[in-house]
C-alpha cells in the first residue's frame, strides 16, 4: 500500500469536514471577539487544538496531521489567498509533530495524538514569529506587539490540549469515537 | 443553491457572485505572485508601485463598498498599531518611529488585501472545486480538499442554526455578549458543532463508501475552466508590475531603511 493511499474514502472526508469545521469556528471565534480581544484569541486556538486531537484520534494513522495541514493550507491559499509564507511553519510543524506521534503510532492511547498536536502548536508558534519578523523587518520593533499576541495564542493552545483530551474521553464514552 | 451559499459566506447578503470574466486560475496565480513579491520587496518605492497597480486591479470587479469596508477595518488595525509603536518608542528607545518604518508592512498588508477581496467576491465555489480538479492532485488531497470547500457555507449555516436553537432556550448571543463571555459562547456553540461535525463526517464518510469512491475513481468536473486571452494578458500585465517594482525597488529604493534591525 503506498503511502498516499493508505486513507479510506471515509477518513478523507472525516479529514475534509474537520478541516471545514477547524476554518469556520476559528474565523467565527476571531470575528466575534474582534481581532485585538486576548480571549478570542485564545479561544481561537483552543478550539483548533481541540478539534485537531479529535480528528487525530478519529483517523488515528500516521501522516493524517501533515495531510489536515497541507489541506489547510491549500484551501486557504485558494479561498483566502493566505501567504505562501505561513506554509513552511505549519509544515514543519505538522512533520515534527509525526515524528513526535511515531514512537506511539501503533497504540490506541491518547497520549501520542496529544503530543502530536502539542508539537505541532508549538512548532508552528515559534516558526510563525519568524515570518512576522519577515513581514515587519522594516520596523523590527513592532516585534515587540506580536509575540504577546503569539504568547496568548499559544495559552489557548495549552488549554486546547486539556479541552481536547476531555473531548475525546467524553466522546469514546459515548462510543463516537471507537479506538 | 451552492452559489447562493457562497456568496453568503463571502459576506455578498446574498446576492449572486458577479461573473468575474476571469479564470480563477489566473486570480489565483496573481495572489501567488503578489504574497511573495511584496515580501522581497521592502522599499517604499516598490511597494508603492505594486500597491498602485493592486488597488486598480481591486476596483476593477467594481465591489466599491466590500472595498471601503475593509479599508476601513484596515486602517483602523493600522491605527492601532501606529498608536502602540509610538508609544513603545517613547518608552524603549530601541523601537524606532518612523515613517518608511511603518509604511512598508502596512503596504504589504494593503497589497495583499487588494488581490485577495478580487479572488473572494468573484469566485464562486463550484469555480474553485473545479480548479481543484484541474491541479490534478493525488486522490488523497482533493476529496479532503473538495469536502472543505463544499461545506464551509454549510457548517456557516449550521452556526446559524445552533445560534437560532440557543435563541430559543432563552442564550441570546449579542456582539457584546460574546466579548464579555466568550467562554460560555464557545462552549454554547463549539459543542453541538462539534457534535455536527462528527455526524457529518460519518454519513459522508459512508456514502464516499458506498458509492465507491477512492484513488481510481475518475471524476467528470461538472464546467471545465477556461482559460481565455483575457487571462493571458492579466497574468502578463502582472508579471510587468512585478518586474517594473523589483526595478524601482533596485534601482531607486536600496538606501538602508531607517529603524532596520
Amino acid at each position: 500500500m503506498s503511502l498516499l493511499s493508505q486513507w479510506s474514502a471515509r477518513e478523507l472526508v472525516v479529514i475534509g469536514i474537520f478541516a471545514a469545521t477547524a476554518k469556520v469556528t476559528t474565523l467565527i471565534v476571531a470575528l466575534a471577539g474582534g481581532g485585538m480581544n486576548p480571549l478570542s484569541l485564545m479561544g481561537k486556538n483552543l478550539v483548533f487544538t481541540t478539534l485537531l486531537i479529535v480528528m487525530l484520534c478519529k483517523v488515528s494513522r500516521p501522516g493524517t496531521l501533515t495531510l489536515f495541514t497541507v489541506i489547510n493550507s491549500i484551501v486557504s491559499m485558494l479561498l483566502m489567498g493566505a501567504s505562501v509564507t505561513l506554509l513552511p511553519p505549519l509544515l514543519a510543524g505538522a512533520l515534527l509533530g509525526e515524528l513526535a506521534m511515531w514512537p506511539g503510532r501503533n497504540s490506541t492511547g491518547l497520549w501520542p495524538k496529544v503530543a502530536a498536536a502539542a508539537v505541532f502548536d508549538v512548532v508552528t508558534k515559534a516558526l510563525s514569529l519568524g515570518v512576522s519578523y519577515l513581514l515587519t523587518r522594516e520596523n523590527a520593533g513592532m516585534m515587540i506587539m506580536i509575540v504577546p499576541f503569539v504568547l496568548i495564542g499559544y495559552m489557548g493552545s495549552l488549554g486546547g490540549l486539556y479541552t481536547g483530551v476531555h473531548a475525546v474521553k467524553e466522546l469514546r464514552h459515548a462510543g463516537i469515537i471507537r479506538q | 443553491m451552492q452559489v447562493s451559499s457562497a456568496s453568503r459566506f463571502l459576506g455578498m447578503g446574498g446576492s449572486v457572485a458577479p461573473d468575474s470574466g476571469y479564470d480563477a486560475r489566473a486570480r489565483m496565480v496573481i495572489s501567488l505572485l503578489a504574497s511573495i513579491v511584496t515580501i522581497i520587496i521592502s522599499s517604499v518605492e516598490g511597494q508603492l508601485m505594486l500597491l498602485g497597480a493592486s488597488l486598480l486591479y481591486a476596483l476593477s470587479i467594481r465591489r466599491f463598498k466590500a472595498l471601503t469596508i475593509a479599508y476601513l477595518f484596515v486602517a483602523f488595525m493600522m491605527g492601532l498599531a501606529t498608536l502602540c509603536t509610538w508609544g513603545l518608542s517613547s518608552v524603549a528607545p530601541f523601537v524606532s518611529f518612523t515613517f518608511k518604518g511603518l509604511a512598508v508592512p502596512f503596504m504589504r498588508g494593503l497589497v495583499m488585501l487588494n488581490v485577495v477581496l478580487p479572488l473572494a467576491l468573484t469566485c464562486r465555489i463550484q469555480d474553485l472545486l473545479t480548479v481543484l480538479k484541474g491541479l490534478c492532485l493525488p486522490f488523497c488531497i482533493y476529496l479532503p480538499g473538495a469536502v472543505m470547500i463544499r461545506f464551509i457555507p454549510t457548517f456557516m449555516n449550521d452556526i446559524k442554526q445552533i445560534a437560532e436553537a440557543l435563541q430559543i432556550r432563552g442564550y441570546t448571543l449579542t456582539l457584546g455578549g460574546m466579548f464579555r463571555h466568550p467562554l460560555l459562547v464557545l462552549r454554547l456553540l463549539f459543542t453541538p458543532l462539534l457534535f455536527r461535525s462528527l455526524r457529518t463526517s460519518e454519513e459522508l464518510g459512508i456514502a464516499a463508501e458506498l458509492k465507491g469512491l477512492d484513488a481510481q475513481s475518475r471524476f467528470v468536473p461538472y464546467r471545465s475552466p477556461v482559460w481565455s486571452r483575457k487571462d493571458t494578458l492579466l497574468v502578463a500585465a502582472a508579471l510587468t508590475v512585478i518586474a517594473a517594482a523589483l526595478a524601482c525597488h533596485y534601482l531607486l529604493g536600496r538606501a538602508p531603511v531607517a529603524g532596520h534591525m
